[in-house]
C-alpha cells in the first residue's frame, strides 16, 4: 500500500479531491508501476453541448462501461465532472479450434461492448443529432474516448479534481424516473377564461427578405400569433403547487387552456379592448395554437363563425406529435380548419424531426421549425438532410420560430427562409416602431416589445400610441418592406 | 331442383347436417393439410357474406347454394357452408365444364341487380390450392370467429385524481394475471402461419374493469399515455422475472421511448439471456418519438446497439409517408389494416414489405392486401400459427 501511494503522489503531486478519484489514481499509479495492458474508456459527459448531460445520458453510458467492466476484469469511476472513466484488460479473441473465435460472443456480448469497440458507441449515442464533438478514439476532445492506460496516464491526469477546489454535487442517475414526478391531485381550480387572460400573450411574424442586409426598414409583419406564454404558465402554476415536468401533464393541461382561450377570444370579440385588436385589427392573419379535441369542440365552430362573418383571416397551429399520435382526429380538425376557410400550421418540428419525418406529408399549408442553436453544429452531412427537407417542404411555406437571437435570423436567411417569428423579430419591429413613433421620447425597446405582446390593458397601459402598436410597423415601414 | 346447404353427396363429401362452425373448422384444418402436404385442389368461393342485405334472404342463399351443385360430381368435391354465409366448394383435379356450368348458373341469379358486389366476378371466386391457401384459410377462420362483444356502457373519463389512485394501486398490484400474448406470424408459402414473435402487453380492458372499474382508461390520451410509463415499467418487471425469460422464445413488448433509458430497462437488459439478443422487438409510438427527437434518437441507437429490434406501431395509412423507417432508422414499421388501404394506390410504395408488419389481420380483405403488397407479417385474428413453433426453429 505505502508503494502505491507513493507512486501515486509522485504521478499527482496534488492529490484529487473525491474519493472516486483517489481510487483511479490508484489504479493508474499501480498501471505505471507494473503495466498490465490495461485501457481506458473515457465518457465525457461534461462536453455535451447545452442542456448538457441528462440522467438519461449518464444512466446508460453507466450501464454500458459497468457491463464492459464485468466482461474485461475493469473499473469504472466517475469524476467530480460527471465524466466516467473505464480501466480495463482489452478485448482479445481466443483459438478456438485453430480458429481465433469471439470469448464473449456466446455471454450475450452484442459486439459493441468491448473495450475498444466502446468508444465509437458511445460517441454514437452521446452525439445524438451530430452536435457533439466527434472524433478518433484517442480523442480527448471528443465526448468519448479509448486509449491504451500506457499511452494516455497524461490525459486522465487532466480530468481529475485538485484538492482545495470546492466538489459539486451530481444529481442521481434516477432522477427522472415517472415515479420522481408524482401527480397532483387536480388541476389548479378556475381554469375560466377570465382566469387565462393574463397568461396570453401575442407574437408578430414577420418577413424577412432572403438575400440583402436585414435592416429594420426591411421587416414586413406577416401574421399575429395568440398564445399562452409558457413562462406566465409556469409562474400560476407554481403558484397552485407547481405541475410536474411532465409533458403527458403538459399537453392535458393545454386542453382546458385552449377552450379557455377560445371563450376568452370569442367574449373579447367587438369589444375594442386590446384583445379583440389583437385579433382582429392587428396584423393579419391570425395565428391559434390549439390542441386537436378543442378543434373538434363546439367553441371552435362558434368562433370560425365569428371570423368568417367578420372576413378575419386566421390559421389554426397544430402540434406535430399530436397530430402523429391521432392521425383520424387531425384528418377531421384538417377537415373543420378547412371549412372555416382557415389554414392549418404544423408547429413542434425541431431539426431533428425535420430530418426523422416528412412533416409536409400531413397536409399543413405552412410549417413552424423552431430555431435551436444546434443548427450552428450541425456536421455536413446532417446540415444537408436539415436543407433537403426544408426543400422539400418548401422554403416559402418554413417559419422559423423562436427566432430569439440574431443568430438564428442569420441561419435562417442562410438557409433560404423569409419567415421568422421570435423575440429578436419583435425586437426589430419594436425599433422600427420606435424609429417613427413621435411618442416614443421615454421608451425602452424592451418597454415596446413588452407592450406590443400584451394583450391586456394593463400591460399596455403606458403607451400613448396603441394604433402604431397594433399595426406592429409604421405604414411608411410596410411600404418600404 | 332440391336445395343442399348442408347435404352431402358420394363419398368423401361432407357429413349430412354439418353445423357452420364446424363447416369452418373442417375447412380450416383440409386448407392446413393440403398446404403441408402440397396437395392439389381447387375450390370456388362464394362470398356470400358480401351481398347486400335485400339480396341476402334465405331464398337467395338457397339458390346461390343450387347454383354450386354441378361441381358435386367432381372428383373428392366438399360443400363447405360457413357461418358468415359464404360457401365453399373444394374439389381435385381439373373440373372445367362442372364449374363452367356453375358459374353460368351463379350468373343468372342476380342478373337483374346493378350493384358491384353482385357482379359473378366479385361474388364467385376460383382458387388453388395450396397457392391460394390463405384467402381459404381467412375464409374459414373469419367464420369460426365468435362475435363481437356488445359495447361497453359509457365510463368517466380518467382524471388526475383517478389516475394517481391508479398508479398507487398498480404499484402493489399483481398484473401478472392480466399479461396476455399475441402471435405475430409469418406467412409461409405452403406452410400457413408460423409464429414470428409473441408480443406481450396487458389486457387494459381487465385490468381497468378490476383496478379502476368506473373508469375508461383511454378517454383522455394524455393521461393515459402517462399511465402507460407506469405500465412499461411493471411489464419490464415482470419479464425480469425468475424462470420468465429463461423459458421465454423471441417477443415484443410496446414500451415508451423514456422507459428504455429507465433503470427499469438496464435491469430488464441485464438479465436478458444471450439467446434472445436479437429476438426481442421493441413497439413504439409516433406521437412518443416526435415528443422529444433527441431522446428517441439516444433510445434507438441504444436499443440497436443492444441487439433489440425497433418496431414503429400505431402506423395508419395518412401516416405511412410521415414516418418512412429509412429517415427514422426504425426496423419495423406496423401499419394497421384499415379497408382504404384497398384502394390507395403506393401506400407502402417507399417501404420494403420485409420491414412491414400489417396488424388488425382480422378478414380476408386484409389477408389478400398484405399478400398482394408482399407482406409476410401479420396480426390479428386470422394469423394464428398453426403450431406454437417459431418461424426460425
Amino acid at each position: 500500500m505505502m508503494v502505491i501511494e507513493a507512486a501515486r503522489n509522485a504521478a499527482f503531486p496534488t492529490p484529487p479531491a473525491s474519493a472516486a478519484e483517489r481510487l483511479l489514481a490508484d489504479a493508474l499509479a499501480r498501471e505505471m508501476r507494473a503495466p498490465q495492458g490495461r485501457v481506458a474508456v473515457v465518457a465525457l459527459l461534461s462536453r455535451l453541448p447545452p442542456p448538457g448531460a441528462q440522467p438519461h445520458h449518464r444512466r446508460i453510458a453507466r450501464a454500458l462501461l459497468d457491463d464492459c467492466a464485468q466482461r474485461h476484469d475493469g473499473q469504472v469511476f466517475q469524476l467530480h465532472s460527471g465524466d466516467l472513466v473505464l480501466l480495463a484488460r482489452p478485448h482479445t479473441p481466443y483459438p478456438v479450434d485453430g480458429r481465433h473465435q469471439d470469448r464473449h460472443s456466446d455471454e450475450g456480448d452484442p459486439g459493441e461492448g468491448t473495450p475498444q469497440a466502446l468508444p465509437r458507441l458511445l460517441t454514437r449515442l452521446l452525439q445524438g443529432d451530430g452536435t457533439a464533438r466527434e472524433g478518433s478514439d484517442n480523442d480527448m476532445t471528443a465526448v468519448a474516448a479509448g486509449f491504451p492506460l500506457a499511452e494516455g496516464h497524461d490525459r486522465l491526469r487532466g480530468l481529475l479534481h485538485p484538492t482545495g477546489r470546492p466538489l459539486r454535487s451530481l444529481p442521481g442517475i434516477d432522477d427522472d424516473a415517472p415515479e420522481k414526478t408524482p401527480l397532483p391531485g387536480r388541476l389548479p381550480a378556475g381554469w375560466r377564461a377570465a382566469d387565462v387572460a393574463g397568461l396570453l400573450q401575442v407574437q408578430v411574424g414577420a418577413r424577412l427578405p432572403a438575400a440583402g442586409g436585414v435592416g429594420v426598414a426591411r421587416i414586413l409583419p406577416v401574421h399575429r400569433a395568440l398564445f399562452i406564454a409558457p413562462g406566465l404558465l409556469a409562474a400560476r402554476l407554481a403558484a397552485h403547487g407547481g405541475m410536474p415536468a411532465d409533458r403527458c401533464l403538459r399537453q392535458h393541461l393545454a386542453i382546458p387552456l385552449g377552450h379557455a382561450v377560445l371563450a376568452l377570444v370569442r367574449a373579447a370579440w367587438g369589444r375594442g379592448g386590446p384583445l379583440d385588436a389583437a385579433v382582429r385589427a392587428g396584423v393579419a392573419p391570425l395565428h391559434l395554437s390549439l390542441p386537436l379535441p378543442v378543434i373538434l369542440s363546439d367553441g371552435f365552430s362558434a368562433l370560425a363563425g365569428l371570423c368568417h362573418d367578420a372576413g378575419t383571416p386566421a390559421r389554426v397551429v397544430v402540434d406535430m406529435a399530436e397530430a402523429c399520435d391521432n392521425p383520424a382526429s387531425l384528418a377531421r380538425a384538417r377537415g373543420r380548419v378547412a371549412a372555416a376557410g382557415m389554414s392549418l400550421v404544423l408547429a413542434g418540428v425541431g431539426h431533428q424531426a425535420l430530418v426523422l419525418a416528412r412533416p409536409e406529408a400531413l397536409g399543413a399549408d405552412l410549417v413552424q421549425v423552431q430555431w435551436s442553436a444546434a443548427l450552428t453544429r450541425l456536421p455536413q452531412a446532417r446540415r444537408l438532410e436539415v436543407a433537403a427537407a426544408i426543400g422539400r417542404v418548401g422554403r416559402e411555406r418554413v417559419m422559423l420560430t423562436g427566432a430569439d437571437s440574431e443568430a438564428a435570423l442569420h441561419w435562417g436567411r442562410a438557409a433560404g427562409l423569409h419567415l421568422f417569428q421570435g423575440r429578436h423579430v419583435e425586437a426589430m419591429l419594436a425599433a422600427t416602431r420606435l424609429l417613427a413613433c413621435p411618442q416614443a421620447a421615454a421608451c425602452t425597446l424592451r418597454q415596446c416589445a413588452e407592450r406590443a405582446s400584451a394583450t391586456q390593458v394593463p400591460g399596455r397601459r403606458d403607451c400613448d400610441n396603441p394604433r402604431l402598436l397594433d399595426q406592429a410597423v409604421p405604414d411608411t415601414a410596410r411600404a418600404a418592406a | 331442383m332440391n336445395a343442399i346447404p348442408f347435404r352431402t353427396r358420394g363419398p368423401g363429401l361432407a357429413p349430412p347436417g354439418l353445423e357452420p362452425h364446424e363447416a369452418a373448422r373442417q375447412l380450416e384444418s383440409l386448407v392446413r393439410e393440403t398446404t403441408a402436404t402440397g396437395a392439389m385442389r381447387q375450390a370456388l368461393l362464394l362470398r356470400l357474406s358480401t351481398l347486400p342485405r335485400d339480396l341476402a334472404q334465405p331464398h337467395h342463399l338457397r339458390l346461390a347454394h343450387e347454383a354450386l351443385e354441378p361441381l358435386m360430381a367432381a372428383d373428392r368435391a366438399r360443400l363447405f357452408v360457413l357461418p358468415t354465409a359464404d360457401a365453399v366448394m373444394v374439389w381435385r383435379g381439373p373440373a372445367p365444364a362442372l364449374l363452367a356450368a356453375s358459374k353460368e348458373r351463379l350468373r343468372h341469379l342476380f342478373t337483374d341487380d346493378s350493384r358491384a358486389t353482385t357482379a359473378p366476378d366479385r361474388l364467385a371466386v376460383h382458387l388453388g390450392l395450396p397457392e391460394d391457401a390463405a384467402t381459404l384459410l381467412a375464409a374459414a377462420i373469419a367464420g369460426s370467429l365468435p362475435p363481437a362483444a356488445a359495447p361497453a356502457p359509457p365510463r368517466d373519463p380518467l382524471d388526475l385524481a383517478a389516475l394517481a389512485a391508479l398508479e398507487a394501486a398498480l404499484v402493489r398490484a399483481d398484473l401478472s394475471r392480466f399479461a396476455r400474448r399475441r402471435a405475430i406470424c409469418t406467412l409461409v408459402p405452403g406452410q400457413g402461419f408460423r409464429l414470428a414473435w409473441e408480443k406481450r402487453l396487458f389486457c387494459l380492458l381487465e385490468l381497468a374493469e378490476t383496478l379502476a372499474p368506473d373508469r375508461d382508461l383511454k378517454a383522455e390520451p394524455w393521461l393515459f399515455r402517462r399511465l402507460t410509463r407506469t405500465l412499461d415499467r411493471r411489464m419490464m418487471a415482470l419479464l425480469t422475472a425468475p424462470d420468465e425469460l429463461r423459458l421465454a422464445g423471441p417477443f415484443g413488448v410496446v414500451l415508451n421511448v423514456a422507459s428504455i433509458l429507465s433503470s427499469d430497462f438496464l435491469r430488464f437488459d441485464a438479465a436478458l439471456p444471450a439467446r434472445l439478443r436479437g429476438q426481442v422487438v421493441i413497439e413504439l409510438r409516433p406521437a412518443d418519438i416526435l415528443a422529444d427527437t433527441a431522446a428517441f434518437l439516444f433510445a434507438r441507437e441504444f436499443a440497436q446497439a443492444r441487439g433489440y429490434r425497433l418496431l414503429l406501431g400505431g402506423i395508419t395509412a395518412d401516416l405511412a409517408g410521415v414516418l418512412p423507417p429509412d429517415a427514422t432508422g426504425i426496423d419495423l414499421l406496423q401499419l394497421t389494416w384499415d379497408p382504404v388501404l384497398a384502394n390507395s394506390e403506393n401506400v407502402v410504395r417507399s417501404i420494403l414489405p420485409g420491414r412491414l408488419v400489417l396488424g388488425g389481420v382480422d378478414s380476408a380483405e386484409a389477408l389478400a392486401w398484405a399478400r398482394g403488397q408482399g407482406i409476410a407479417l401479420h396480426e390479428g385474428r386470422l394469423a394464428r400459427p398453426a403450431t406454437a413453433r417459431f418461424a426460425a426453429d
